[in-house]
């Protein structure tokens, strides 16, 4: 354990040294990576409980597992936190941090999530008795269990800002570092499908039948999806010393609030606005240095139509000669692991000169006029991207991020 | 340093309601509600318990220390929510609900209780919930601190809530996580800049000894006080007995045993009950969720400007 002091001032970089990743196109970033390029789609019918009376049963549902080889420790029952582990087992190998060098001091573990331990309350609704499903279906339970799996000696943090929680966790990852409480933290985000957050938005009528476009002029909706992300941060000259290259940085962040209304975007847009510009300012970036951004996009008309607004009012006349995408046709709205799995997807794409397409988008909408990458992967090298992420309750996050 | 602080608790409105044994004071009660407020506002007809005990922290808060609501408006104000409860309510009840009633459903979000704070008031600074346990309210502290000392906001704003009621008997089925009487709080602390933010001090990590964090925090040339966090009494009684065989000069007082439990308030309210107990230099408040401990490094000098010389 690190004792850290508040500082003034940012001195290091937080670089990012290993990612992991489990989607509904694919564990591990490099499976990832080629469905996203390759216009593959991870939306299917839903398996693993009943949708029969849900307006919609479709989803980016997690079929398999792979095998965690060579451990032999049974994973916990708890889905969530199998999917932190395996995405933190992929990131820590990648960053060269070992189980040997995990449980070395001020290994610090930050998990946003909109759910957290949901899933484990609704095996607990089913078998009563079962007490360590009681304990797991708290909020941080998929945390805790993560940072026992490591055995992470440093902080140990389950945050939410709803659908914008992955993105948040690693602002709050790097401020431990610059508080030089952590020596290394596992920042990243979780969320898994299942009847309570289908039935919630299957009666917000939030879900579409037909498929996820985002920014286009016939979307209708978002579907749901599961997964994790995780990135290991560091201060850059703590990773350099150790011989760790960096994947890129962490240059600044920011989360901030709504205050309009507890579902919808504010239609102004202006939360969302002050909480880019304050992750530019953090960042110290201008406009004219950003090459990419990686939109929340959910496909809902509300959403799309305000990020592009807010991108506009930023960027000014610099929003039309940069590209934009989503996702989230891919692989549906993956929740607290959205925001994530995002920022993953701008490290891939400053490193091997891609921007993966926004799929089903087809027809242009007056109101979403920016250039949203159709149909195919775009060969183009973004070095500095921003990753914006809004949820429930008026949750706004945006990332600014560096390829190394 | 400007910090005014609102508590309510099952005992009581103020830090001088709370008794100095809740198990005594209890009298075998197992839980100790607070009492619903009712706000005049149609927007709020759907709101939950804690959103609507939130908001009245902070109007309380406001109203205590002369301040009017269109102070907190804008960006520059930071809302940061603490909570090992939050999500409990609302989720298991939408769980059980029919259909009829899952209108309510974007109230099982858990930032949906600060969120109603940030419409309420008009607020679009800084922003986050944390839900590590009772451990959330010291990393709500710090995060609130670093906000400031980072220039990311000129207020902020830390919320603590922790209701039972709604669902007694999951935390009954629960009870040998946690030490008994359950007491629901809301609570509210305003922070604004000062120069010494910097001695603020955070660490946190998962072991079984919480000595060397101690060790590590402490300041030879300055006087200090421990207030302390276990969830059960017995744990906590033995780490105190272990502190003070170490630190013989040093008080260390159990918080839980003389406010219950109050989860992620708890740590909050102990040191706040430092600052208008004690004259100590340095204040630790410890705590610790499951295996992982978390502490704060508040020094008396952040107090001495304070408008919160008896936060009721």
């Amino acid at each position: 354990m690190m004792f850290g002091t508040s500082r003034l001032r940012k001195p290091d970089r937080i670089a990012i040294t290993g990612m992991g990743v489990v989607s509904p196109v694919g564990h591990g970033a490099t499976a990832f990576w080629s469905s996203l390029t390759g216009g593959i789609s991870g939306i299917s019918a839903i398996e693993r409980f009943d949708t029969s009376d849900m307006r919609v049963g479709r989803g980016g549902e997690i079929k398999c597992l792979a095998d965690l080889s060579p451990e032999a420790v049974p994973l916990p029952a708890c889905r969530a936190s199998q999917f932190l582990i395996h995405a933190a087992t992929e990131a820590m190998r990648q960053a060269g941090l070992g189980q040997s060098t995990a449980t070395g001091p001020g290994l610090g573990v930050v998990i946003g999530s909109a759910l957290g331990g949901i899933g484990e309350a609704e095996r607990f609704q089913a078998q009563p008795h079962d007490l360590h499903a009681l304990a797991g279906a708290a909020y941080d339970g998929p945390t805790r269990r993560l940072a026992q799996w490591l055995g992470a000696t440093g902080p140990v943090l389950s945050l939410s800002t709803a659908c914008a929680s992955g993105a948040t966790s690693l602002g709050i990852g790097a401020d431990l570092l610059h508080a030089g409480t952590a020596t290394a933290v596992i920042a990243g985000g979780v969320d898994i499908l299942c009847r309570f957050v289908m039935h919630g938005f299957n009666r917000l009528r939030s879900l579409t039948r037909d498929e996820v476009r985002p920014f286009d002029r016939r979307r209708n909706g978002l579907l749901l999806g599961e997964g994790a992300g995780i990135v290991v941060l560091e201060r850059e000259p703590m990773a350099r010393q150790r011989g760790a290259e960096p994947l890129g940085f962490l240059c600044g962040h920011a989360s901030c609030a709504d205050g309009s209304h507890i579902t919808a975007p504010d239609d102004e847009g202006s939360g969302l606005e002050h909480t880019v510009r304050l992750a530019m300012h953090n960042a110290g970036v201008d406009r004219e240095q950003i090459d990419f951004i990686s939109a929340h996009g959910t496909g809902t008309p509300a959403n799309d139509r305000v990020e592009t607004r807010v991108f506009k009012r930023v960027l000014g006349p610099r929003a039309y000669a940069i590209p934009v995408n989503s996702i989230k046709g891919h692989m549906g709205h993956t929740m607290g692991a959205a925001a994530i799995l995002e920022t993953i997807m701008c490290l891939l794409a400053w490193r091997y000169g891609q921007i993966p397409p926004t799929l089903n988008y087809g027809e242009p909408d007056p109101d979403c006029d920016l250039d949203y990458v159709p149909a195919t992967a775009r060969a183009y090298r973004p070095r500095i991207s921003l990753k914006t992420a809004v949820g429930f309750a008026g949750c706004n996050a945006c990332l600014v991020l560096e390829g190394a | 340093m400007v910090n005014g602080a609102s508590v309510m608790t099952g005992w009581g409105a103020g830090l001088q309601q709370i008794p100095a044994s809740a198990r005594a004071e209890a009298a075998g009660r197992r839980l100790l509600p607070i009492p619903t407020p009712t706000l005049d506002d149609e927007r709020l007809r759907r709101a939950t318990r804690e959103c609507l005990l939130a908001i009245d922290r902070v109007d309380q808060t406001l109203c205590q220390y002369g301040l009017a609501r269109a102070d907190l408006s804008g960006p520059r104000t930071a809302v940061v929510y603490a909570s090992a409860s939050a999500y409990a309510a609302a989720n298991w009840a939408f769980l059980h609900a029919d259909t009829s009633v899952a209108i309510y459903f974007p109230y099982t979000a858990p930032s949906i209780v600060p969120g109603e704070v940030t419409i309420s008031f008009n607020i679009t600074g800084p922003y986050v919930s944390f839900l590590s346990g009772a451990n959330a309210g010291l990393e709500a502290l710090w995060h609130a601190v670093t906000l400031l000392a980072q220039d990311q906001c000129d207020r902020a704003l830390i919320l603590g809530i922790e209701t039972f009621v709604e669902c007694e008997t999951l935390f009954t089925s629960g009870r040998w996580l946690l030490s008994s009487p359950l007491v629901e709080t809301a609570l509210c602390w305003l922070l604004e800049p000062h120069p010494d933010l910097v001695s603020f001090g955070y660490a946190a990590g998962r072991g079984d000894d919480v000595l060397p964090l101690i060790d590590a925090a402490l300041d030879r040339h300055a006087t200090t006080a421990i207030a302390l966090y276990m969830p059960t009494l017995q744990a906590g009684y033995d780490t105190r007995a272990r502190i003070r065989e170490r630190w013989p000069t040093i008080p260390v007082s159990l918080v839980n045993e003389r406010t219950g439990t109050c989860l992620a308030s708890t740590p909050l309210i102990g040191l706040l009950l430092l600052l208008a107990e004690t004259h100590h230099d340095h204040l630790l408040c410890i705590s610790r969720w499951d295996d992982v401990w978390s502490m704060v490094r508040w020094p008396r000098l952040l107090g001495h400007h304070s408008r919160a010389s008896d936060p009721r």
